[in-house]
C-alpha cells in the first residue's frame, strides 16, 4: 500500500499536465482505496496484529518489517481518510495552478512516509520513513517557492524537526546497544517487538534514551521549546497545512511516544518531561494564540495547544489517560482538518484570511458555515460531539491524579477555554459577524472543497452520537496496544449522576462559559489586536544560531577558497603532506626490506625521460610549452607502464594525457594572458614557497613508493584474481574483470562522481558566463 | 587554429578512432581494453574533431546532448545493477546471456561496460564543450 502511494506520487506530475481539474478526483482514489481496504480488513478480521518482514540489511539487523496493530491502524486510517479527503480538496484549490502536480507528488509521498512511520516495526526503518515526512514536509511548505517568507519557514520546520530526528537515530541506536546488552539477539536489536522480551528501563543508557527519543517526538510534535516551527509552517498551502501541520505529521511524535511507551513508560523521567513538556505547550499554544489575527496562525497556534494536552495524557499513561489522549487525537484530527479547509474556503471565496476583515459570510458560504459550526462544537468540546467527550476524559484523567492533578486541571481549563474561544473566532465571527467588505464579493466553494469539511465534522458528530462506534472499531484495540493490556473505553456522552461525572460535567461548563465571556470580551479588540508577536526565546535562540552558523560558514569560505587556484593547490598539498607524512616518516625509520632490481638501458632512458620532461616543464615559461613537457613526463610513465605488464594503464595513461594537453590548451583560453614577464615578476618569496611545497611533495612520493615497495602484500591478491578471473568472471583481463565485475559497486560509484564532476564544471562555467553577461544586460 | 591537413586528416581519424574506441570496448573483457579506455578513446577522437573544426561543429556532428549520453550511461549501469535482482541474485551480480563468438560475450557486465563508455564520452565530451564554447 505504501508502495502504491509512492507510484502514485511519482506518477501525479505526469498525469496532472493531461487530467487537469479532475487530477483531484482520480489522485483521491489512491488513498481512499487504501482507506476502504483497512476498513474492511478492520472490520472484518478478529483484533489481531499482522506483520510483514523483508529481509533488507541483516548485517545491521535492520529487516523492514511492518506490524499493523491498534494504534498503528487506527492513524493508517485517520491517515488515508483525511489524506482521500484533502486530495480531493486540493484538487479544486490548485484548480488553474500549472505547477500542481508537484504538490499532488509530495502530498501522496508524503502519505505513504506516514504510513511507513506507524507501520514500521523496525526502528531504523522507522526512522527513515520518519525523516522522509520532514522532507515531505519541507518541500509542502515551500511550495510557494517565490516567496521567501515560505522558504525560510520550510528551513526552520526542516532544520527543528530534522535536528530532532538525528537526536532520534541516536536514540534508537542506543536502544538497539541497550537491548543487545541485555541479551536481545542482535539480529533483532532495533526491532520494536523484541523490545518485549527485556526492560530498559533498568538499563543506564536510558535516561539518554529518553531524552534523546524525546526530543525527536518533541520537535515533530511541535512541543514546547520547539512548537515555534508550526505556526510558521502554514506558509504551506492550506490543504497541506490540513493534512500535515494537523491531523498527521505533527502527530508522529505522539505516535512515537505512545508506541514506545510500554517499553521506556512509566518513570518519573518519561512522565514528568512529557507531561511537563505538554502542559508548557499547551499553555503557551493557547495564550499565543489568542494574539493572532490570521485564521490560519490561529489554528496553528490551537493545534499547538491541543498537541501538548495529548501529549501530556499520553505521558501520564494510564489507561484513563491513554483513553482521553486517543479520542482527542480522533477528534483533534478530524475538526482541524475539517476546519482548516474552511479557512481554505474562506480564503479561497473571500481573498483574505484576517480575522478582523471577515464578517457575515454566511450568506455567501451556506456549506462552509455549516460545516465550521459543527467542527467549531467539536473543538470547543460541546456535546454532542467527540470532542465533548475527548474533553470530558481529559478533565476526569486530571481528576484521578490528587492535587498534582489539580493544578494542571486549572490551566487545562483556561487552556480548553481559550480553545473554546478560537473555535468561536474560526468558525462564528467570519459567518455571523457584522458584514465586511471583502465578504461582500465572496463566493462559496465547489462541491469538493466541500465534501471534505463536512465528512470531518460530520464524522465528527457521529462519533460523538454513537461513541461505541469508535470504541468497538479502534479504540480499544489502540489503546490496548500502548498500555500493554486490555482496555474497556466506556464511552459515553451522559455518564450519569455520580461525584465525579457531575465535577466534570461542571468543569465542561465552567469552560464553556469562561470561553464565550472571554470571546465577547476580546471582541473589540481584533481591529487593533494582533500585531506580530514577539519571538520567544527559543526562536530567538534558533535565529541566532543559525545566523551564527552563516556568518562562521562565510568567513571560513572566504579564508580557505579565496579564489586563487594556486591557493586551493598549496592548501590541498599541505594538508596531503601534513596527513601522509607524519605515518609515512614513523614506516621509514625502519629498515625497508626492498627487493633490488636491475635497471637496464631503456629503463634508465624511460627515467630520464621523465625527469627531463618534468624539469623541463618546470622552467619553460609558456604555458603551451610547460603542458608539452608534461606530457613527455607522462608518456614516459605510460612507457613504464607497458613494458612492465600493464597494458590497460599504459593505454588509459596515453589517452589521458592526449587529452589533458587539450583540456589544459581550452582552460588557458580562459585564463588571463600571462605572458613570461609576469611568470617571472612573481615574487621571490613566493617562488620559494612555491618550490618549497614542490619537493616536499616530491619528497613525499618518493618516501611513499619506496615504503610500498617494500611492504609485501598478502600475494594473493594478485593470485586470487588470476585464478578466480576467468571460472567466475568469464574474462581474461583480470583488470576489466574487477572493474565490472568483482568491484562493480566501486565503479558504479566512481561513474557516478565522474558524472557530478561533469556538473559541476558545467555548472561553474555556465554560473560564470551568467554573471559575466548580467552587466551587460543591465547595461543596454 | 586549424590547418587544412589538420582537417583533412581529422575526419578519418575521427572515424577509426571511434571504431577502434568500440572495439576495445568490446573486447575489454578478455583482453586489454574496456569501457573506461574505449570511452577516452572516442573522447579522444572527438577532441581532435573539435581542435580541427571548432566546438559547434562538434556539437553538431555528436547531435545528443552530452549530458544525456552521460544519463543514458548511468541508466545503463543502473539497469546492470537492478536486472540480477530481478533474476533473484544479489545486486551488481554478473548474469551472461550468450556469446557472440570473436566479439563479445552478452551480458549484464556488457551493458555495465557500455555504460561506463558512455558516461566517460558524455562527461569528457561535456567538459570539451563546455570549456571551448566561447
Amino acid at each position: 500500500m505504501i508502495l502504491l502511494l509512492a507510484v502514485a506520487a511519482a506518477c501525479a506530475p505526469l498525469l496532472a499536465r493531461r487530467a487537469g481539474r479532475g487530477l483531484g478526483w482520480l489522485m483521491a482514489l489512491v488513498p481512499l482505496g487504501s482507506a476502504v481496504y483497512l476498513g474492511i480488513d478492520i472490520a472484518m478480521g478478529p483484533h489481531v496484529p499482522w506483520a510483514e518482514r523483508w529481509t533488507w540489511m541483516p548485517a545491521l539487523g535492520v529487516d523492514v518489517s511492518f506490524v499493523g496493530d491498534g494504534l498503528a491502524l487506527l492513524f493508517a486510517v485517520l491517515i488515508c481518510l483525511i489524506g482521500a479527503l484533502i486530495t480531493l480538496y486540493s484538487g479544486s484549490y490548485f484548480a488553474g495552478d500549472s505547477r500542481c502536480g508537484r504538490f499532488f507528488a509530495y502530498l501522496l509521498a508524503f502519505m505513504a512516509a506516514m504510513l511507513g512511520v506507524v507501520f514500521s516495526d523496525n526502528l531504523i526503518v522507522l526512522f527513515i520513513f520518519w525523516e522522509l515526512t520532514s522532507i515531505a514536509s519541507y518541500a509542502l511548505i515551500a511550495y510557494k517557492s517565490r516567496a521567501k517568507s515560505a522558504r525560510d519557514a520550510a528551513l526552520t520546520a526542516l532544520l527543528v524537526t530534522g535536528a530532532g530526528g538525528l537526536a532520534l537515530l541516536c536514540g534508537f541506536v542506543l536502544i538497539g546497544m541497550a537491548a543487545v546488552d541485555m541479551g536481545v539477539d542482535p539480529a533483532q536489536a532495533s526491532s520494536i517487538a523484541a523490545l518485549h522480551a527485556v526492560d530498559l528501563r533498568s538499563h543506564p543508557y536510558y535516561t539518554a534514551i529518553v531524552v534523546l527519543v524525546l526530543l525527536g517526538a518533541f520537535t515533530k510534535s511541535a512541543q514546547f521549546p520547539f512548537h515555534f516551527w508550526l505556526p510558521g509552517a502554514m506558509a504551506a498551502p492550506t490543504p497541506a497545512s490540513a493534512y500535515l501541520h494537523s491531523a498527521t505529521m505533527v502527530k508522529a511524535g505522539i505516535y512515537l511516544i505512545a508506541r514506545l511507551q510500554p517499553h521506556l513508560g512509566d518513570t518519573d523521567v518519561w512522565i514528568l518531561s512529557i507531561t511537563g513538556a505538554g502542559a508548557a505547550t499547551m499553555v503557551i499554544g493557547a495564550v499565543v494564540g489568542l494574539r493572532q489575527r490570521d485564521l490560519k496562525r490561529l489554528l496553528a497556534y490551537s493545534t499547538v495547544a491541543v498537541l501538548g494536552i495529548i501529549t501530556m495524557l499520553i505521558g501520564l499513561g494510564s489507561s484513563k489517560a491513554v483513553k482521553a489522549a486517543l479520542v482527542l487525537l480522533c477528534a483533534h484530527a478530524l475538526y482541524k482538518a475539517a476546519l482548516f479547509m474552511v479557512v481554505g474556503n474562506i480564503d479561497h471565496g473571500a481573498g483574505t484570511r484576517m480575522i478582523d476583515r471577515l464578517g457575515g459570510l454566511r450568506r455567501r458560504l451556506p456549506y462552509t458555515a455549516m460545516a465550521a459550526l459543527v467542527a467549531a462544537i467539536s473543538m470547543a468540546g460541546l456535546p454532542p460531539t467527540l470532542g465533548f467527550i475527548g474533553k470530558e476524559l481529559f478533565y476526569a484523567a486530571k481528576l484521578t491524579l490528587g492535587p498534582f492533578g489539580s493544578g494542571l486541571l486549572v490551566v487545562a481549563v483556561a487552556a480548553n477555554s481559550a480553545l473554546v474561544v478560537i473555535a468561536l473566532i474560526v468558525a462564528f465571527k467570519p459567518f455571523f459577524g457584522p458584514a465586511t467588505e471583502p465578504a461582500k464579493a465572496a463566493h462559496e466553494a465547489d462541491l469538493s472543497m466541500l465534501i471534505g469539511p463536512w465528512f470531518l465534522a460530520g464524522m465528527g458528530l457521529i462519533l460523538g452520537l454513537w461513541p461505541g462506534l469508535f470504541d468497538q472499531i479502534l479504540g480499544s484495540w489502540a489503546a490496548a496496544s500502548i498500555v500493554n493490556q486490555p482496555v474497556a473505553m466506556d464511552l459515553a456522552l451522559w455518564h450519569g449522576l455520580n461525584s465525579q461525572a457531575v465535577i466534570v460535567l461542571a468543569l465542561s461548563a465552567l469552560t464553556i462559559i469562561g470561553g464565550i465571556a472571554l470571546y465577547v470580551a476580546m471582541r473589540g479588540r481584533f481591529r487593533t489586536a494582533g500585531t506580530a508577536p514577539a519571538p520567544t526565546l527559543a526562536e530567538s535562540l534558533y535565529n541566532g544560531a543559525l545566523a551564527g552558523l552563516y556568518r562562521v560558514g562565510a568567513r571560513f569560505a572566504a579564508a580557505v577558497q579565496n579564489g586563487h587556484l594556486t591557493r586551493y593547490i598549496a592548501v590541498v598539498l599541505l594538508v596531503l603532506i601534513a596527513g601522509v607524512s607524519i605515518p609515512l616518516v614513523g614506516a621509514l625509520l625502519h629498515p625497508l626490506a626492498i627487493e633490488p632490481i636491475s635497471l637496464d638501458v631503456t629503463d634508465c632512458a624511460i627515467a630520464a625521460l621523465i625527469a627531463i620532461g618534468a624539469v623541463a616543464a618546470a622552467l619553460i615559461p609558456t604555458y603551451l610549452g610547460a603542458i608539452a613537457a608534461l606530457g613527455i613526463s607522462g608518456l614516459g610513465i605510460a612507457l613504464t607502464f607497458a613494458l612492465y605488464g600493464a597494458p590497460d594503464l599504459a593505454l588509459t595513461l596515453i589517452v589521458v594525457e592526449v587529452l589533458t594537453v587539450v583540456v589544459l590548451a581550452l582552460v588557458f583560453h580562459h585564463l588571463p594572458v600571462h605572458s613570461s614577464q609576469a611568470l617571472r615578476s612573481s615574487s621571490r618569496i613566493r617562488t620559494v614557497r612555491d618550490v618549497a611545497i614542490a619537493v616536499a611533495c616530491g619528497a613525499l612520493v618518493t618516501g611513499l613508493t619506496l615504503a610500498s615497495a617494500a611492504i609485501h602484500l598478502p600475494a594473493d591478491a594478485a593470485t586470487y584474481y588470476s585464478k578466480t578471473s576467468v571460472p567466475q568472471g568469464y574474462g581474461h583481463n583480470i583488470v576489466n574483470v574487477i572493474l565490472v565485475d568483482f568491484r562493480a559497486l566501486d565503479t558504479l560509484g566512481e561513474i557516478v562522481v565522474v558524472a557530478v564532476a561533469g556538473l559541476g564544471v558545467l555548472a561553474l562555467l555556465r554560473l560564470r558566463r551568467i554573471a559575466a553577461a548580467r552587466p551587460e544586460r543591465e547595461a543596454t | 587554429m586549424s590547418s587544412i591537413i589538420l582537417r583533412a586528416t581529422a575526419r578519418p581519424l575521427v572515424a577509426i578512432l571511434a571504431i577502434i574506441s568500440i572495439f576495445v570496448l568490446l573486447r575489454g573483457h578478455d583482453a586489454p581494453g574496456g569501457g573506461f579506455i574505449g570511452g577516452l578513446l572516442l573522447t579522444g577522437g572527438l577532441a581532435l574533431h573539435l581542435v580541427a573544426f571548432g566546438s559547434r561543429a562538434t556539437a553538431r556532428a555528436v547531435r545528443l546532448e552530452p549530458l544525456s549520453i552521460t544519463a543514458g550511461g548511468l541508466l545503463m549501469v543502473v539497469i546492470a545493477a537492478v536486472v540480477p535482482l530481478v533474476q533473484g541474485d544479489e545486486l551488481l551480480q554478473a548474469q551472461w546471456w550468450f556469446a557472440i563468438p570473436h566479439v563479445a560475450k552478452v551480458g549484464t557486465v556488457l551493458i555495465f561496460d557500455i555504460g561506463v563508455y558512455l558516461v566517460v564520452v558524455g562527461t569528457a565530451l561535456l567538459i570539451l564543450l563546455t570549456l571551448a564554447e566561447e
